[in-house]
């Protein structure tokens, strides 16, 4: 019943997962693959430490596992999922300017209260990704071995995990003070990414035991927090809508550069 | 006692075999259907030893020499340089050694060298048979003696042969090729691709001084031999006319004509004016030979004026011997080589040429199944690419190069067009045919010859048994219909084709009455039937199933022969080969491939030939007679087509279990990258990128190219041709990747 429900609720994602996994097996024709390994299973590990343009480094790594499958000698499809523990530091709020603008008792906009975002908070970000990867045959790979250049279509569910240490310093009417908001029913935010990337696996002899690493450059294309791409100062109504608005920059500023390594286990 | 005499006897008993074997090995090749000559005995050591150890032993006897630094220098470059290129040589398989015609030669130089007191050479000279057309004889650096099929066909005696060993082991005594090398200060870099004889040359060429010293030097040991020195000008009489066949006879091209069947006059016309054409050449030609002006080699008329005033100063020749062997040795060695180098005519698929050779050899020393099956080789070839509307001048009917009394008959095939070639061809097959009924070989290429003149050449073959005689060309035996309908003036557009009634061939087409002087006429037309080809007779393996494309590939190749993986390691902008890794590396990539091949469950037999203690004869021969028939196939260039040499490479092939044969080289370079001025500017202008770009440029550049053919032996088909280029440096698990890709898409016949 819980499957069913599921199943409704996510319908589009679903049909389109699934019509792709079954395409790419349709697609699936013979081909060499490396010693005839053409199926691997990675362990990847992402540090998401570009996040130092945003007001600091942010050295937690994303790790994921993924599998990726040759379908031809050029090209092949993988199937990632990732996932991180991330935090949005003092520094990342002090860089964002995000603001919480709050009617006071007295009803009229002209006297709301003002607050900037202080302190930190944790969120949690699982990505589920898939990529078609064009391999360099004129370098001598052969999917899904060697150097290569792909895309990455990423869909994620980010939501914030603990905001207890997020204080507002609250301006009213020329008086101070420290206001705090939680929130126990934080939602999913989706993000959906595309991230444009390079990168090479090589073996290690015939054990089918490889190693690969990628560089990529990429942004989130839809994300449904209200999120503004310019980084000036934005204000919002409420607590919730501006960490999630904190959490999606952190995660975008994560993504515009981004290495990732992986070991591979080959099956033939 | 007894034991004592037991032993005594084995002995006798061994030595008597041996020498009876000796004897018998001589005698062995039989020349009515004759097969390749083929290495035997004992392996010589320049196979069994690697060419880094004897080019490292060579460099330990200039270490002890007393020369002065900068020598030692040149003499070990020379030293590594020369063991590499001939050990390339040596494994190319056109190398014969231990067979009758070696044997040979080595009576002879034995003989020559004792009487000059050169015992100690005999033990460093080896000498061997190089498979080449063209009259040639050389001497490596090392000490091997070659001496090509296409000069020992021309031999007239045994002291021509002598004078040639003479000179040839002069060059190695005098070291001319060293101080050469000394002079130039380097070695031309063979390229792969070339012929060997081309290497040969290319590599030892000496100076008019060194020819000039060998002929004096080589004459006087020919003296000391005993021999009759006016061979000696003979010699030189004979290389002037290398280009013309080493034998001849008249062929005038009205001994094909008979009664009805005659060529046209304009055809007549044709072959006089060419052959006309091509003497006016050949005047040119031995004028050129007797001039030397920018040439290495003294000219041959020179070295003849310089040869008789030396024989004029030892006295009159006559009486003194011409043979010291044995005659009858030598006329058979003689016999094997004219019939080895119908062999290699027939590999180079020069066809006009082999055709003519073998009316030579038939008029010289009779019929045979060999020569029958040369002839019919020979017209199916020029049938078969004709019917392609290849160049024929590249198949033995270049009418200016074929000097002397084979041009007519060359001039005949290269103006034939393909109907009349395929007439002509018919009424040759035919009696050979009648003569060799039995014969597997004959009757395949017979058959795909009529199969030619069927479907390419668009003759009806029942057609020529119905020919009627007419007695002169072109005359007209159509009946005549009236053309106009005689009550309205009504005419039928069809009855301008005139036709001979009983026929159907058109009119004017002489090539009709080819057989129409043949008496046994149910003979002919029973050959002619049997001839027919259709494709409801195709069989079923020859037959494609168009669905069985579409569905899942099966395995087509289950085992596989190879030649052991080539390749050349090169660095830096002059292209310099690193000699001593590629010996490696080619041993590493046998295994590879061997390894590989087991994980594709592909078997592959590499065949062994690299020098190495490993190597064993049945792995030369193997080797020889599969490097034979790729290359009459590739001098063919052609998808479908019987070759002569797939009736010698059935025995290894059914011994080792196969039909597929593959051959791979490699070429890696190495050095520094060319500027390139637009990434420059791009990065100046993306600047961040600009260090990346610095990194890149100032990287070392690689190219890695690979080239592989696979073929099989049964249909002659290249089921695999793979010619790839990548800009990368050479690792492990790329080697790993392109031989496993290669090995996978020959499994599947993709």
């Amino acid at each position: 019943m819980k499957l069913i429900a599921f199943i409704k609720k996510t319908k589009k994602t679903t049909l389109l997962s699934f019509s792709l996994a079954v395409s790419v097996v349709a697609l699936a024709q013979n081909n060499p693959g490396y010693l005839g390994y053409k199926k691997s299973v990675d362990l990847t590990v992402t540090p998401m430490f570009f996040n130092f343009i945003a007001g600091g480094p942010s050295m937690k790594p994303a790790v994921g596992v993924a599998y990726e499958m040759a379908t031809k000698s050029k090209l092949s499809i993988r199937f990632g999922l990732s996932h991180v523990n991330n935090s949005v530091t003092q520094q990342n709020l002090d860089y964002y300017g995000l603001t919480l603008s709050i009617p006071n008792n007295s009803g009229s906009f002209s006297s709301n209260d003002y607050g900037n975002a202080y302190g930190n908070f944790n969120y949690s970000y699982t990505a589920f990704s898939i990529a078609p990867r064009f391999f360099k045959t004129h370098k001598g790979a052969v999917a899904p071995y060697g150097g290569y250049w792909g895309f990455d279509l990423s869909l994620g569910n980010a939501k914030v995990a603990n905001d207890d240490n997020v204080v507002y310093k609250m301006n009213d009417n020329g008086t101070t003070s420290e206001r705090n908001f939680t929130n126990d029913a934080w939602k999913k935010v989706k993000v959906v990414s595309l991230q444009f990337n390079v990168g090479k696996r090589r073996y290690f002899g015939s054990s089918g035991i490889s190693a690969f690493y990628q560089m990529g450059v990429g942004y989130p294309l839809w994300q449904n927090s209200s999120m503004y791409l310019t980084n000036t100062a934005t204000y919002f109504a409420n607590h919730q809508d501006l960490l999630e608005n904190a959490m999606v920059r952190h995660i975008a500023n994560g993504s515009i550069m981004e290495i990732k390594f992986g070991v591979g286990y080959g099956i033939k | 006692m007894l034991l004592k005499i037991f032993r005594v006897f084995l002995c006798l008993l061994t030595i008597t075999l041996s020498l009876e074997l000796r004897a018998q090995s001589l005698q062995k090749n039989s020349f009515y259907d004759y097969k390749p000559a083929r290495c035997a005995g004992e392996i010589p050591s320049d196979f069994l030893v690697k060419s880094s150890e004897k080019a490292e032993a060579a460099k330990r006897e200039i270490k002890d020499s007393r020369v002065s630094r900068q020598d030692k220098k040149q003499e070990f470059e020379y030293a590594i340089t020369s063991s590499f290129a001939v050990d390339e040589m040596l494994s190319s398989g056109q190398i014969l050694f231990g067979d009758s015609m070696s044997l040979f030669i080595q009576n002879v130089a034995k003989r020559i060298l004792e009487s000059n007191g050169e015992e100690e050479l005999l033990k460093k000279l080896r000498f061997y048979v190089l498979k080449s057309p063209i009259p040639n004889a050389y001497c490596t650096s090392n000490g091997a003696v070659l001496v090509s099929v296409g000069l020992l066909s021309r031999l007239e005696n045994e002291a021509q042969l002598a004078f040639i060993l003479s000179h040839e082991i002069q060059h190695y005594i005098l070291k001319h090729s060293l101080k050469e090398y000394k002079k130039i200060n380097t070695m031309k870099n063979a390229s792969s691709g070339q012929r060997l004889e081309d290497k040969l040359s290319d590599i030892y060429n000496f100076s008019q001084e060194n020819e000039n010293e060998a002929d004096l030097n080589g004459f006087k040991m020919m003296q000391r031999a005993g021999y009759n020195l006016d061979e000696g000008v003979y010699v030189f009489d004979m290389l002037k006319y290398a280009e013309y066949p080493f034998l001849e006879i008249t062929l005038p091209i009205d001994s094909f004509e008979t009664e009805y069947y005659k060529f046209p006059l304009s055809l007549h016309t044709q072959i006089k004016e060419a052959v006309k054409k091509g003497a006016d050449g050949d005047e040119k030609h031995l004028q050129e030979q007797g001039d030397e002006t920018n040439k290495t080699h003294p000219s041959l008329d020179r070295r003849i004026n310089r040869m008789r005033d030396m024989i004029a100063a030892d006295g009159n020749q006559k009486g003194k011997p011409l043979y010291l062997a044995g005659k009858e040795s030598f006329n058979y060695i003689s016999k094997m080589a004219r019939h080895e180098l119908l062999l290699l005519y027939l590999r180079y698929a020069d066809y006009g040429n082999a055709y003519y050779l073998a009316e030579v050899m038939q008029k010289l020393y009779g019929s045979s199944l060999f020569i029958a099956k040369v002839k019919a080789m020979s017209i199916y070839g020029l049938a078969h690419h004709s019917s392609l509307k290849h160049s024929m001048d590249k198949y033995g009917c270049n009418v200016s190069r074929s000097r002397g009394e084979w041009r007519p008959l060359i001039a005949l095939f290269s103006k034939m067009d393909l109907k009349e070639l395929s007439a002509f061809g018919s009424r040759q097959i035919y009696f050979i045919k009648k003569e060799y009924k039995d014969d597997p070989f004959l009757d395949k290429v017979s058959r795909d010859f009529f199969r030619i003149v069927q479907s390419n050449a668009l003759i009806r073959i029942s057609d020529l048994a119905l020919a009627k005689p007419q007695l002169e060309n072109n005359q007209d035996t159509t009946e005549k219909s009236d053309e106009t309908d005689n009550n309205s003036g009504i005419k039928n557009p069809r009855n301008r084709v005139k036709r001979n009634a009983s026929t159907g061939a058109s009119m004017g087409t002489y090539y009709m009455q080819i057989f129409t002087d043949i008496k046994d006429r149910e003979y002919l037309q029973k050959f002619l039937k049997e001839m027919q080809y259709s494709e409801l007779s195709k069989t079923e393996g020859e037959k494609q199933d168009p669905i069985a494309k579409k569905s899942k590939p099966e395995q087509v190749v289950t085992q596989m022969v190879m030649f052991p993986p080539q390749i050349e390691l090169s660095y830096g902008s002059e292209n310099k080969r690193d000699l001593y890794q590629e010996e490696d590396y080619k041993e590493f990539l046998v295994n590879k491939w061997d390894e590989l091949g087991d994980k594709a469950n592909l078997n592959i037999d590499v065949l062994r030939t690299n020098m190495d203690q490993r190597v064993s004869l049945e792995a030369i021969n193997d080797y020889m007679a599969l490097s034979d028939w790729i290359i009459e196939r590739l001098n063919n260039d052609t998808q479908d087509m019987v070759l002569f040499n797939g009736e010698f490479v059935k025995e290894p092939m059914q011994r080792k279990n196969a039909t597929h044969v593959g051959w791979v080289s490699y070429d890696y370079k190495q050095g520094k990258r060319k500027f390139s001025p637009e990434y420059m500017l791009y990065s100046m202008v993306f600047y961040p990128t600009f260090p990346l770009y610095l990194i890149w440029q100032f990287s070392r550049d690689y190219q890695f190219n690979e080239y592989c053919v696979v073929f099989n032996t049964q249909t002659g088909k290249a089921i695999h041709v793979k010619r790839k280029k990548f800009s990368s440096r050479l690792q492990g698990d790329l080697l790993n990747a392109q031989i496993y890709e290669t090995l996978y898409n020959v499994k599947y016949g993709k």
